[in-house]
């Protein structure tokens, strides 16, 4: 009997572990490798620019310096013999009288090598904003007299472009992130709010996404510009940015989100839950919100780029962000006339920052939009 | 306090609860008489309207019926005779634009101390706190899609814990005997953990293998069955005093279909609640019911013990409900049909409603007269000019009768109806 036993083996007992629905979403993201990529690149603007822009960027946003609109210094692998040398570093900038536009303009002078540092000591700044250090990524030699470093050259105040874009993206980046969160929050509830309740609510709600989305974006963002007081701190500016960016574009997302509450209310899980005694504020913040949050979270990632470039367009027309503020589009406005562009084309190294940002954003995107359906599809 | 009297009170109150037999040691089967079970639910002349662009569809025309605790009652009809929406009425869940627009929901509502409070539920505000509390706490639903039964973001714990703290404090022990009855007790400040064991408890109760695992599960790792069982366990979870299936097993196959029977009937044994078991199918309903209501067109039309409607239908609607059920081992060409459609809701027929389908339909009478719901038989109600005792010289009436003045089981189809 004993051997009739041992053939019938009892199977191992196997520790089965249901996978959630954001662990199928993750498994089917990580698959998609444009999407990864994108994933990588944005999380790398936000450590650069917006956790450790002090790091990454070896000058303040606003130090100045003598060398006016002092073109990119190369970064070159040479030694003091001209020989190759893993050692990076760069070539002086010398002034000089350039007699047919009258103009002073700068040569690199071989003759003086900066060379590169990493982890380099320099002007201090407070990582996170409180612990004082003065370590930056790279940087040349404080010590050397009148060593200079400016990779993507100098604006017109001789501020460093690099740093520069680093921390404009930060405002730029939180722009893009506060402003998609207030959109969301707000279009996410009014939606939810109008296609649970319908009616007279519905009716309101809807006109007035209606009112927003009709107006044409450029003279509104003007119009609602122009009523910020000039006298107001560049901080609350700002906000105040933020708040009118959020303000004209949560009227879509609204929309969609009435939709998928308009299809799902109707499901039998909210009827079910509705008979185990929820109230309506459980069913519609329980039950039917976390539904439309994969398509939420699809339309605010991709709308994240649209608020970057929105507060660019702004900025650029001079009616966003003013100096001392530094940001993308304030960048941006500073090269907004062909002498500029012709004299100092360095100062648009901000824009490959700002393509590459928002195709970053919108790979993401993309990627999450297909992960979230990780039933469907292939 | 405990003078005797009060307590003999409270155990007349208890409720009577049947037992089922198994089908294998006896085949007879004997109705349960629930009578003296004191009533839970009185469905009284309920009328439900929709206001629609046409006009007004009387979904549901004056119905009434009673369940008694521990008792389950069958509606069965055609898709659209208001079955389900006489359900929703009970929860005061009408889907808009219905309105329940006459007639009276007696609740009585069993308290923990033996006393019955009464609550007329088609008064209480649709969203508000009261019925809110009388949701899934005393009256629990389960429906016909257990597919998309479940919210689809929440594990199948959530949703009975979720149901569990709903109602705080309402789960009491009650002497069933069960071990997470115990975990259960004045559930007042339910833990995380604790609705956890609750809910393992529960699935192991419908019989969900490997509770320990799936109470984790979400919606789509769950077949049909299963989620129809985590249903049974969400409803189940307050110990309600009623339980509305709205058609619990149509989405699921046979197999399942009798599993799930067998546990209801197997939950309803072990709590002693009352079940209102809405379907059209009738063996589903014959297997469950301790008594059926024949509904159509918005209408009972006949209410009777289960046993005795099988053998004895009263109504020639039920009569063809009955006989269109295919039998093993008779070859027909044909399965048997109920002749005609449901009639447009706007445009009812005069009279009887079902005088246009009826094999029985006696020309200047029942397109004519609207017959009253008698009851024609002890504890037998069926709504038929047929049994109309005001006229019962009709010719036509008396020749279809049996002697002792029912209509006979085997009827004539309606060719042959016509060739007489």
């Amino acid at each position: 009997m004993a051997a009739v036993a041992g053939k019938f083996r009892k199977p191992k007992e196997t520790k089965q572990v249901s996978q959630s629905y954001w662990s199928l979403v993750w498994w089917k993201f990580k698959k998609n490798r444009l999407a990864v990529v994108g994933g990588i690149i944005v999380l790398l603007y936000y450590l650069i620019c917006m956790i450790l822009p002090g790091f990454f960027a070896p000058y303040p946003a606003n130090a100045e310096s003598r060398f006016l609109q002092a073109p990119p210094q190369r970064v070159r692998f040479v030694n003091a013999e001209g020989n190759f040398s893993l050692r990076p570093s760069v070539f002086g900038l010398e002034s000089e009288m350039d007699m047919a536009l009258r103009k002073r303009t700068w040569v690199v002078d071989p003759e003086q090598r900066y060379p590169l540092y990493f982890l380099v000591q320099g002007e201090p700044y407070k990582a996170l904003g409180f612990i004082p250090t003065n370590l930056h990524l790279f940087g040349v030699d404080q010590a050397t007299e009148g060593a200079t470093g400016f990779l993507f050259g100098t604006d017109r105040l001789g501020r460093d472009v690099f740093s520069r874009i680093i921390y404009g993206g930060r405002i730029s980046l939180t722009i893009g992130l506060v402003g998609v969160i207030m959109t969301l929050t707000l279009g996410t509830v009014l939606g939810a709010i109008s296609g649970f309740y319908g009616g007279t609510v519905d009716l309101i709600i809807q006109r007035m996404t209606e009112f927003l989305t009709a107006f044409p974006d450029l003279p509104l963002f003007m119009a609602l510009s122009a009523a910020i007081p000039v006298t107001w701190p560049s901080t609350r500016v700002f906000f105040m940015i933020t708040l009118i960016l959020a303000f004209i574009k949560w009227g879509g997302l609204a929309r969609q989100v009435r939709g998928l509450i308009l299809s799902s209310r109707e499901r039998e899980y909210v009827l079910a839950a509705k008979s185990f005694g929820a109230s309506d504020y459980r069913l519609l913040f329980k039950h039917l919100i976390p539904g439309t949050m994969s398509h939420v979270i699809v339309i605010s990632t991709l709308a994240i780029p649209g608020m970057i470039l929105a507060e660019t367009a702004l900025s650029f027309l001079g009616l966003g962000l003013v100096p001392p503020t530094v940001s993308w589009g304030v960048m941006l406005f500073e090269v907004n006339n062909v002498r500029t562009i012709h004299f100092a084309p360095w100062l648009l190294m901000v824009v490959p920052f700002i393509v590459l940002c928002v195709l970053a954003f919108n790979m993401l995107g993309d990627g999450l939009r297909d992960a979230m359906d990780p039933y469907g599809g292939k | 306090m405990a003078s005797p009297n009060s307590k003999s009170e409270v155990e007349a109150n208890k409720p009577v609860i049947p037992k089922t037999k198994k089908p294998k040691a006896k085949r007879e089967r004997v109705p349960n008489d629930l009578s003296k079970n004191p009533v839970l639910l009185e469905v009284d002349d309920i009328q439900i309207q929709f206001a629609v662009r046409d006009g007004i569809v009387r979904a549901v025309d004056k119905m009434s019926f009673v369940v008694r605790r521990g008792q389950t009652v069958g509606i069965i009809g055609e898709s659209g005779c208001g079955k389900s929406v006489t359900s929703r009425a009970i929860m005061n869940m009408i889907p808009k634009p219905g309105k329940i627009a006459g007639g009276k929901i007696l609740f009585h509502m069993p308290e923990a101390d033996g006393s019955v409070t009464q609550v007329n539920l088609v008064e209480l505000e649709p969203d508000g706190n009261e019925i809110r509390k009388i949701r899934g706490a005393r009256i629990a639903m389960i429906f016909q899609e257990p597919m998309s039964s479940l919210t689809p973001v929440y594990s199948a714990g959530f949703h009975i814990g979720e149901a569990i703290k709903l109602h705080k404090g309402r789960v009491k022990r009650r002497t069933i005997g069960n071990e997470m009855i115990e975990n259960i007790q004045d559930a007042k400040g339910l833990e995380e953990d604790e609705a956890r064991e609750v809910a393992i408890g529960m699935l192991r109760k419908v019989g969900l293998p490997k509770p320990e695992q799936r109470v984790d599960a979400y919606p789509h790792h769950l077949s049909g069955g299963q989620r129809q069982r985590v249903m049974i366990a969400i409803a189940l979870s307050c110990y309600p005093d009623l339980l509305i299936a709205d058609e619990p097993t149509t989405a699921l196959d046979v197999s399942i279909e009798a599993q799930i029977l067998e546990l209801m009937q197997e939950l309803k044994r072990d709590t002693g609640m009352a079940i209102i078991f809405i379907t059209h199918n009738l063996g589903v309903v014959a297997e469950m019911a301790d008594e059926i209501v024949v509904m159509y067109l918005g209408k009972e039309v006949e209410k009777v013990n289960t046993i005795e409607l099988f053998e004895q239908p009263q109504h020639p609607y039920t009569q063809a409900l009955l006989n269109s059920i295919p039998r093993i081992g008779k070859k027909v060409d044909k399965l048997a049909t109920i002749e005609g459609m449901v009639p447009d809701p706007f445009n009812l027929p005069s009279g009887c409603v079902f005088h246009p389908r009826c094999a029985h339909m006696m020309p200047g009478k029942c397109d004519v007269v609207v017959p009253e719901y008698a009851e024609i038989m002890p504890k037998h109600w069926t709504r038929c000019l047929l049994h109309d005792v005001s006229w019962p010289d009709n010719a036509e009436a008396q020749a279809l009768k049996n002697k002792d003045g029912s209509i006979p089981n085997r009827l004539p189809s309606l060719e042959e109806a016509h060739h007489a």
